[in-house]
């Protein structure tokens, strides 16, 4: 169980043919299960090939649950799924050492945490201890039960679902927790199209109970191997910074994104990129993923609450506003936005 | 606030280079050099005070005061204060100098020494409209607006020179205009930080939006105000000439209130006239009738005498010429004879004011925007020039003799109009030399004859048509004491006298007779204009008296009652003389020359030839300037294009790559497969090129463009929103692919057809575009006038930021603030 998380362990990059038709194969068997939800499918798996955990978020009854369910039994991999509820412990998620009378020693029993894939339901149901025993062991990928450390194992991703409508009795994730999660989606009503084939496939029996494994770990974690070595320009990461400096800056916001958000985009963008058969990171696949990667990062302030802005409307705004940024063209005279600090300038008659 | 400094400055220049045109008007530089100076004072002390976060008023006031005490420096008078304060006793200076500075104006031509009346006025003028500007620019933001002031002082030469000058003033003139628009516009824009269209989406800085459609409005006005006043300058000399002999002619006081100050370039008009090089046809007169004599043609008369001379009395009667002409009033002792004569003007003289025979009883052909005065025998409008005239003039001529007018009552001092002739300002000169000649005179024939008289060459009088500029001056007074002038000073002077001996007189300008004679078909030249002196007699009116010696000018005329006048009689063969290519007409051919050939400066007999051939010469290097000027003109209009034409050339050319080399090319592959070479800088630039250049056509086709806009976006735009379609599609998708591949992957694609493919996309625009577009696209392409605009404002930005910090280290080493802070902490 224990595993040092190292390049080498991954395995190889897999060859573009086979990445694509692996790829291919896991958003085929999840879309058995979810009827025309084909971008958001294509985002989970990005997710989970990026590395990062995924946010659901929406109202029920819309396929959360399905989804999270299909994306872990693609893939022949451990999957514990945790139904988040008030009395659910710390210990349960990440695992607790019992003494064992015939070894005379205390024993380490994995939690639910202790798996390829982590599906972790109402997760704003459980106490605001248990979210974070789940929370650290996301970022820091190892669990510490009575002073010994455990590694968790390659691939880890947290799948977690919540409901933001019914509020009662809930415990919502602080905007600081939801910076460990790499995107947060939300999954839509279908179309009028795919509700009805949704009728006809599913109408009888549970489809998720049809589809098998199409992949296994040691695939995904060749194709995390493939993502990783996804070529990014300076161009592009320069604009990824630009970004995430704009959130910083906006005035809409009162919290902007973290670093690690910008790491994540990347790696997401990187996914993206592989997912659509690129060996290279374009800047639309960031425009795409501003919204979902650190919409539910940033805090809007009140004017921006009071005037209904959500914070994906304002994340897709300013991307939609920032120019390209580009080595060969010098930066506008009449670019008005973050000029670079001049000396303090601003200063100098400031004692007055 | 950075932004006002910034405007400050360039309001402060643009108004500078407007006043340039002056440069025409001067002959040193001296009056750059000084309003230079008082701008710039201006200017900083405008800097400073709105650096300071000074209330609104201040900086104009500050302006006001730095210009007043730059033109007291500059025009001391030695009773300021501390040297340089101005003191009452300044302003007496000032009002001093500006009033030499006016009568100066109508004894000057162009070009002027330094005087320092005109030094004074010049320099004022500028301070002036650079206050106005900042005004306007700055302080209204409203710079369309300050264009008025710019065009009034930059419409000053063309009005006051009559010779050709110089354009690159006047284009740098029009230059400073631009500047000033150009930066407010793109200032005006950077206030409200990043602009969007409709959509959302965020627009390129020069990209039109409704508040640039408003600049290119202001800029369209302040082109065309540009091209008003330049347009003259685009012509033949002969042209600019006419128009500005209209300007000065056309403000002989006509219409209430009277556009004063205008007859000063009555006088100016001739003798810039006088002084031309070449001979133009103005006037073309067929002698219908037969008239064994006719008199002067005449177009205009100054009334009103003022210790600076004869100016124009505003017109104030008159009644269309449709409604008839009131005949004579001649006593019925009188013999009279009606004559005809039909008379046609050429576009050289556009004036407004009709040429034609005293004592008209009839005009015909003439439309009723022409009104005839009856007191001033005046034809004139308010909306027509006499360019293109024709009409024919019926007149009476009346055989007057010496007896009769000796007989004549003495005029009745009771009509104040007359009674305003009679009398001149006062001058001991002319007091004493008016007692003189009348002493023993009787009757005002008598008087008249006798002051007369004494403008005779006898008297030491001189025709000399050069003294329009001369040092000493040429009042009256003077023009007594020196015996030199032409025929404007002569009249003028006559007119005086006979004022100061109580008689009504009054100075006439039109043309003597002369010219090239076809049969009974006169033909008049600049050089034929003249003036004379009018003398009010009790019973006969108005009659003409020339006191100019009539050997001096060609075409004088002896009348009925001055028979045998002490000047000589003609030759008709003086008549051709004014013909000639030279500014003075007195000639030594004249009989009265031959007396006096040493006062006949300039033109004697034979040199003729040669100075046909010099001016032959002259006017082919007018020519050949003009050609050039035009040339130049014509390049600069199209340099937009050749530029855009230049940088598409290299583009293609470098996108199209060295052909086909020993790697492998898109060209040999399979349609739809492109080929990936190592790490090759060429292919990458290849691709940049290919781009910019179908953005720059985007620019070009009024197709918006968006830097906030990936590659693969702008090709989803351009098929979903400009419908591009088959070829220009799959070059659109080709561009877009190639650089995206150049901008983001680790090996450029190479191989595509990307010139081919921007040569599809661009046909699929202009296919689209209106026909102005296309027109535009060509010619002035946007994306080339974007990227002037942009550096424009771009370094002069840079250079307000420079003397910006410039500024700000200089307030830190005085630091003053922080003296006044820790005082104010205390
Ligand atoms: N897009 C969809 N395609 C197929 N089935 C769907 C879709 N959306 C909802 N369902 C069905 O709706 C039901 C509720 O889904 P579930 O995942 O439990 O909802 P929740 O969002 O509350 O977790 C499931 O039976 C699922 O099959
Ligand atoms: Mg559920």
């Amino acid at each position: 169980m224990t595993r040092h998380r190292t390049f080498e362990e991954l395995g190889a990059p897999l060859p573009s043919p086979e990445f694509r038709a692996a790829t291919d194969a896991i958003v085929a068997n999840i879309e058995q299960v979810i009827e025309g939800k084909t971008a958001t499918v294509r985002l989970a798996l990005a997710v989970l090939l990026a590395e990062g955990h995924l946010l659901i978020e929406d109202v029920p009854g819309v396929g959360k649950t399905k989804l999270a369910k299909a994306l872990a039994k693609s893939i022949d991999c451990s999957v514990r799924r945790i139904q988040f509820t008030p009395d659910l412990l710390p210990s349960d998620v990440t695992g607790v050492s019992v003494y064992n009378q015939e070894t005379r020693d205390f024993e380490f029993k994995p939690g639910a945490v202790f798996a390829n894939i982590v599906v972790g339901d109402e997760i704003n149901r459980a106490s605001p201890k248990t979210q974070s025993a789940l929370l650290e062991s996301m970022e820091e990928r190892q669990v510490t039960v009575d002073g010994a450390t455990y590694p968790l194992q390659i691939p880890f991703m947290v799948i977690a679902t919540q409901n933001p409508i019914e509020m009662e009795g809930t415990y919502p994730l602080p905007e600081a927790q939801r910076d460990r999660f790499t995107a947060r989606i939300a999954m839509g009503y279908p179309d009028m199209g795919a509700e009805l084939a949704m009728l006809d496939v599913h109408g009888r029996h549970d489809a998720l109970d049809d589809i098998l494994p199409v992949s296994d770990a040691t695939a995904v974690r060749r194709m995390i191997a493939t993502v990783r070595d996804v070529h990014v320009a300076d161009a592009v990461k320069q604009y990824a910074v630009n970004i995430v400096t704009a959130t910083r800056e906006s005035g809409e916001l009162r919290l902007g994104s973290s670093p690690r958000a910008t790491l994540q985009l990347l790696r997401t963008a990187r996914a993206v990129a592989a997912l659509e058969g690129r060996e290279f990171v374009l800047p639309d696949d960031l425009q795409a993923l501003a919204v979902p990667v650190l919409a539910h990062r940033v805090i809007p302030t009140a004017e921006a609450q009071l005037s209904r802005r959500t914070t994906d409307a304002i994340i897709a705004e300013l991307v939609h506003r920032l120019p390209l940024p580009s080595d060969r063209q010098p930066r506008s005279p009449y670019d008005t936005r973050t000029a670079p600090p001049r000396g303090g300038q601003q200063q100098q008659f400031g004692g007055r | 606030m950075n932004q006002r400094k910034h405007l400050t400055l360039i309001a402060a220049g643009a108004a500078f280079l407007s006043a340039l045109p002056l440069w025409n008007v001067f002959e040193k530089s001296t009056w750059a050099i000084q309003s230079f100076l008082v701008v710039a004072a201006m200017c900083g002390v405008a800097l400073l005070v709105r650096s300071l976060r000074a209330p609104t008023w201040a900086p104009t006031a500050a302006m006001v005061g730095a210009g007043l005490l730059g033109l007291t420096w500059l025009n001391s008078s030695s009773e300021e204060y501390l040297g340089i304060i101005p003191s009452p006793g300044t302003f007496k200076h000032f009002g001093s100098l500006l009033s030499t500075a006016s009568t100066e104006m109508s004894e000057y031509a162009t070009p002027v020494g330094d005087r320092p009346g005109f030094l004074f006025l010049a320099t004022l003028g500028v301070a002036v409209v650079a206050l106005i500007v900042d005004l306007f620019a700055v302080v209204l933001r409203r710079p369309a607006l300050a264009g008025l002031p710019m065009l009034a002082i930059y419409s000053v030469p063309v009005t006051v020179t009559t010779e050709s000058t110089s354009w690159i003033p006047f284009a740098l003139g029009a230059v400073g205009f631009l500047w000033l628009l150009v930066t407010d516009n793109v200032d005006r824009v950077r206030r409200f930080g990043r602009r969007f269209t409709g959509d959302g989406r965020d627009v390129d800085l020069w990209e039109p939006s409704p508040l640039a459609a408003a600049g290119q409005r202001l800029g369209a006005l302040g082109i065309l105000a540009t091209l008003l006043v330049f347009l003259p300058f685009a012509m033949p000399a002969g042209v600019i000439d006419s128009i500005g002999a209209g300007a000065g002619g056309g403000g002989g006081g006509i219409g209430p209130g009277g556009k004063n100050g205008k007859q000063v370039s009555m006088f100016a008009l001739l003798s810039g006239q006088l002084n031309r090089d070449k001979a133009v046809d103005m006037v073309k007169v067929t002698n219908v009738s037969n008239d064994p004599n006719p008199y002067y043609l005449r177009f205009n008369v100054l009334e009103e005498l003022t210790s600076r001379g004869f100016n124009a009395k505003p017109i104030t009667g008159g009644k269309p010429v449709g409604s008839g002409l009131p005949a004579p009033g001649w006593d019925p002792s009188v013999k009279t004879t009606t004559q005809k004569a039909s008379i046609e003007i050429s576009n050289e003289l556009a004036i407004y004011f009709l040429p034609i025979y005293t004592w008209p009883t009839k005009l015909e052909k003439i439309d009723n925007n022409w009104s005839f005065d009856p007191s001033t025998t005046v034809v004139f409008s308010s909306k027509q020039t006499t360019a293109k005239k024709k009409y024919t003039v019926e007149y009476t001529r009346a055989e007057i003799t010496p007896d009769d007018l000796r007989k004549a009552p003495a005029v009745k001092d009771t009509d104040a109009a007359l009674r305003g002739m009679m009398t001149a300002p006062a001058n001991n000169v002319v007091k004493e030399k008016v007692a003189e000649l009348t002493k023993g005179q009787t009757t005002q024939y008598d008087k008249v004859k006798s002051i007369y008289e004494y403008f005779t060459q006898a008297n030491g009088f001189v025709y000399d048509t050069s003294t329009g500029g001369d040092s000493s001056g040429t009042s009256i007074a003077d023009f007594l004491k020196n015996k030199r002038g032409y025929c404007a000073q002569y009249a003028a002077a006559f007119g005086w006298l006979l004022r100061e001996a109580k008689i009504p007189s009054r100075v006439a300008f039109g043309f003597a007779r002369g010219g090239t004679r076809q049969g009974q078909t006169m033909t008049l030249t600049n050089f034929n204009l003249h003036a004379w002196t009018e003398v009010y007699f009790q019973g006969y009116g108005w009659l003409p008296f020339d006191a100019t010696p009539s050997q001096a000018i060609g075409g004088s005329v002896a009348t009925s009652y001055l028979p045998s006048a002490a000047n000589d009689t003609i030759d008709p063969a003086d008549e051709n003389l004014r013909n000639r290519p030279n500014g003075n007409p007195s000639s030594s051919a004249g009989p009265g020359a031959v007396s006096d050939p040493g006062n006949n400066p300039g033109d004697t007999g034979g040199v003729g030839g040669s100075v046909n051939g010099a001016s032959l010469l002259k006017s082919l290097a007018v020519a050949g300037g003009w050609s050039l000027g035009g040339l130049l003109l014509v390049a600069l209009l199209l340099s937009p294009a050749l530029v855009r034409g230049r940088t598409r050339r290299t583009r293609l050319q470098s996108a199209a790559g060295p052909g086909p080399g020993p790697g492998p090319s898109l060209d040999k592959a399979e349609p739809g497969v492109m080929v990936l070479v190592a790490n090759d800088q060429a292919a990458r630039s290849q691709a940049h090129h290919a781009w910019d250049e179908l953005v720059d056509t985007m620019v070009d086709y009024n197709v918006p463009t968006d830097d906030a806009e990936t590659p693969r976006a702008t090709v989803t735009r351009l098929v979903t929103k400009e419908r591009l379609r088959d070829r220009a599609e799959q070059g659109v998708r080709l561009l877009s692919t190639v650089e995206e591949h150049a901008r983001y992957a680790r090996n450029p694609l190479t191989g595509g057809q990307l010139r081919s493919a921007v040569d599809d996309v661009r046909a699929a625009f202009a296919a689209r575009a209106s026909r102005k577009t296309r027109v535009l696209a060509v010619i002035l392409p946007p994306s080339v006038l974007r990227r002037w605009r942009a550096s424009t404002s771009q370094h002069s930005s840079a250079a307000s930021l420079r003397l910006g910090q410039g500024w700000d280290k200089l307030m830190r080493a005085i630091s003053v603030r922080r003296v006044v802070a820790r005082r104010a902490d205390r």
